[in-house]
């Protein structure tokens, strides 16, 4: 079994080990990659949920990418009885299916649209843009773009887009102030709606808002998804090799982390990444 | 809502908070209230004794001031490092207690933006302090779990805290993404068991709340109790952290600071935050740092240097003389007074903020 944390001395955490089972896969280290869906598996819930890291059997959002590593592997076949991992996807699919953030009544505090049905980081709070679009690519991965639940996600993922482009965290406006934009929820919400046929303005502004951003972003996890968005969106960054050169001498200077190494690895693979959706369309309810 | 804890659960947060008591230590969650007790006692009490935390019962029974520091024309090019010292010492901190013991910095790192950087403790003031507790022998950390944003690389690039960190050689321990352990909840005043700390708040033998001095448009301001949402892991609370929000604000802050316990604070009012805080607002120059080492006392002060009555604030209606004293009457101020140095902090119009509004124009007036 093969575990990555978000930290060098972390623990094993089921999103780092998840996105290097997807690298693993891409790179054909199937040695890798069933190492790491084996720990996933073994670290599943009996109700078909993963909890964040080992030792902590709560709050359940990776579970989607969870789902997207075993789905990807089944699909690929990589090894003999990789099959054997079906029953874990569909139980993850169960409890995705059945998980839902809690809506509130319209407020005109917020500028979003409350009453929209996502997925929480943790049960019990409401939706939030990373854990919905974790869960629009794993439902989407598995055949399920059509569900309802993807379906209502998509739109709260499109109502979340600011109106000058990109995601805050979460909100758009807070009593009547428009929030500012970040890269990681901006890149992480595009990356889900890629390739589907959305007809929104409100994704173009975004598209160049991360163009713009993209280039001036420090951090690992903002970058990496920041290229991958736009590869999604067949528009991959003219300094892409550049931005990740830049990134991979920034994380040698310290104790690389198996979180930043995978997501490099996803960079630098850009369009082939298995994080990026196969050409789909679904319509939008 | 309720603004007071149940009558139990007061009394033992009283006791514990009296005695000085460090309550986030590695509590199993099968202890009895007896070993709790007992492991806290013997764990809390030398740096009781040396005046470094809580609210000693001695002093609530005499009935004493608690010291709070106020420094003015303060700057961040400037000599910060002998204002932080003089401050802490005037508050009673004895450096001896502070050999070889660990002492956690938590700057508060919500959301940075380069465009913005009163959003965010400034690193100065930080690197100041760091100076301030290595000459007196702790083994010192910065440490932060940003409540908005996940990416804590871009977080520290954008905060100018990693070029920093870096210069002074100073570990960052990312509590949000580090080992957590579950803590029992001593403040009670919300529905939540307990608490999930992360092994550098468990670790440390002090936590130095290091805020920015901002108004908030839920909470009326933010200073170093409203900080310590910065210690509680995403990892188990989300981004935001929405999990306190849906327990209650107020009743949270004080859940934190009550668990907590071994808390001092240094606040930057070099240049807060007005308006539409603590993300949006602007700007508002105030050239003040304030230090103390009992967070409800330094909070009230902050209040009143933005005149905002910290009797309206409801996480200090819950803390009041129970964490520690927000009455002028029963905080003794040191270095400058606050009086003259107090300016309006534009508080934003919303419904929900006219208490603020008004008592501020009856302050002013």
């Amino acid at each position: 079994m093969l575990t990555f944390g978000y930290t060098p001395d972390g623990p094993g955490a089921t999103e780092p080990t998840a996105l290097a089972a997807l690298a693993f896969l891409a790179e054909r280290d199937f040695d890798g990659a069933r190492g790491a869906c084996t720990w996933l598996a073994q670290h599943q819930n009996r109700d078909g949920s993963l909890g964040v890291c080992e030792g902590q059997a709560d709050p359940c959002w990776p579970t989607s990418l969870a789902i997207l590593a075993w789905e990807t592997a089944i699909v690929r076949r990589p090894w003999p009885g990789v099959e054997g991992l079906r029953p874990a996807v569909r139980a993850a699919l169960e409890w995705l299916t059945t998980t839902k953030g809690e809506s509130l009544r319209r407020n005109p505090q917020f500028g979003h649209d409350t009453t929209l049905v996502g997925w929480p980081w943790v049960a019990g709070t409401h939706s939030w843009i990373e854990p919905t679009a974790f869960a629009v690519m794993a439902l989407r991965a598995t055949g399920n773009a059509e569900h309802p639940r993807c379906q209502q996600a998509i739109r709260l993922l499109i109502d979340r887009q600011l109106s000058t482009g990109g995601c805050n965290y979460g909100n758009t406006f807070v009593l009547g102030q428009e929030l500012l934009p970040h890269t990681l929820p901006s890149a992480i919400s595009l990356l889900a709606l890629a390739r589907f046929n959305i007809d929104d303005p409100r994704i173009e502004k975004s598209l160049k808002w991360l163009h713009e951003a993209v280039e001036h972003e420090h951090g690992t996890p903002s970058l990496c998804f920041g290229l991958l968005a736009l590869a999604a969106h067949d528009r991959p960054h003219p300094k892409t090799n550049a931005l990740i050169a830049a990134a991979e001498h920034r994380v040698s200077k310290r104790r690389a982390s198996g979180y930043q190494l995978a997501l490099l690895s996803h960079a630098a693979l850009g369009a082939s990444s298995p994080l990026v959706p196969s050409p789909q369309t679904a319509r939008i309810a | 809502m309720s603004t007071a804890a149940p009558q139990s659960a007061e009394v033992d947060v009283r006791r514990a908070i009296d005695a000085g008591v460090p309550l986030a230590q590695p509590v199993p969650r099968s202890a009895s209230r007896s070993d709790i007790s007992r492991r806290a006692l013997i764990v809390g009490g030398g740096l009781a004794a040396a005046g470094l935390i809580g609210y000693p019962l001695i002093q609530q029974l005499r009935r004493a001031k608690t010291p709070v520091f106020v420094a003015r024309n303060q700057r961040y090019d400037g000599p910060l490092r002998d204002t932080i010292r003089d401050g802490l010492l005037s508050v009673g901190l004895d450096p001896a207690t502070l050999r070889g013991k660990r002492v956690l910095l938590k700057p508060n790192l919500v959301e940075p933006t380069q465009v913005a950087p009163q959003i965010t403790t400034h690193p100065a003031v930080v690197l100041a302090a760091i100076e301030v507790f290595r000459t007196w022998g702790a083994e010192v950390k910065v440490g932060e779990a940003p409540g908005h944003v996940r990416d804590t690389e871009m977080v520290l690039y954008n905060s100018g805290f990693r070029e920093a960190l870096d210069d002074a050689g100073v570990e960052f321990a990312d509590l949000n993404y580090e080992e957590v352990r579950f803590v029992e909840n001593a403040g009670r005043a919300s529905n939540l068991p307990g608490l999930f700390f992360p092994r550098s708040i468990i670790e440390a033998d002090l936590v130095v709340s290091m805020p920015k001095m901002k108004t908030h448009h839920w909470a009326g301001y933010t200073a170093s109790m409203k900080n310590l949402y910065g210690i509680l892991p995403g990892i188990k609370y989300g981004w935001p952290k929405n999990v306190l929000h849906f327990a209650g604000i107020p009743e949270t802050v004080f859940d934190i600071n009550a668990t907590v316990g071994k808390t001092i604070a240094i606040v930057d009012g070099i240049v807060g935050m007005e308006g539409d805080g603590p993300i949006m607002g602007n700007p508002k120059p105030l050239g003040v740092l304030v230090i103390g080492a009992n967070v409800a006392a330094v909070d009230a002060t902050v209040g009143r240097l933005m005149r905002i009555d910290p009797r309206q604030v409801e996480y200090l209606q819950l803390a009041a003389d129970r964490i520690g004293p927000i009455a002028e009457r029963r905080i003794e101020q040191r270095g400058e007074a606050w009086q003259p140095l107090a300016s309006s902090f534009e508080i934003l119009d919303a419904p929900h903020l006219q208490k603020f509004r008004k008592r501020q124009a009856e302050l002013v007036s």
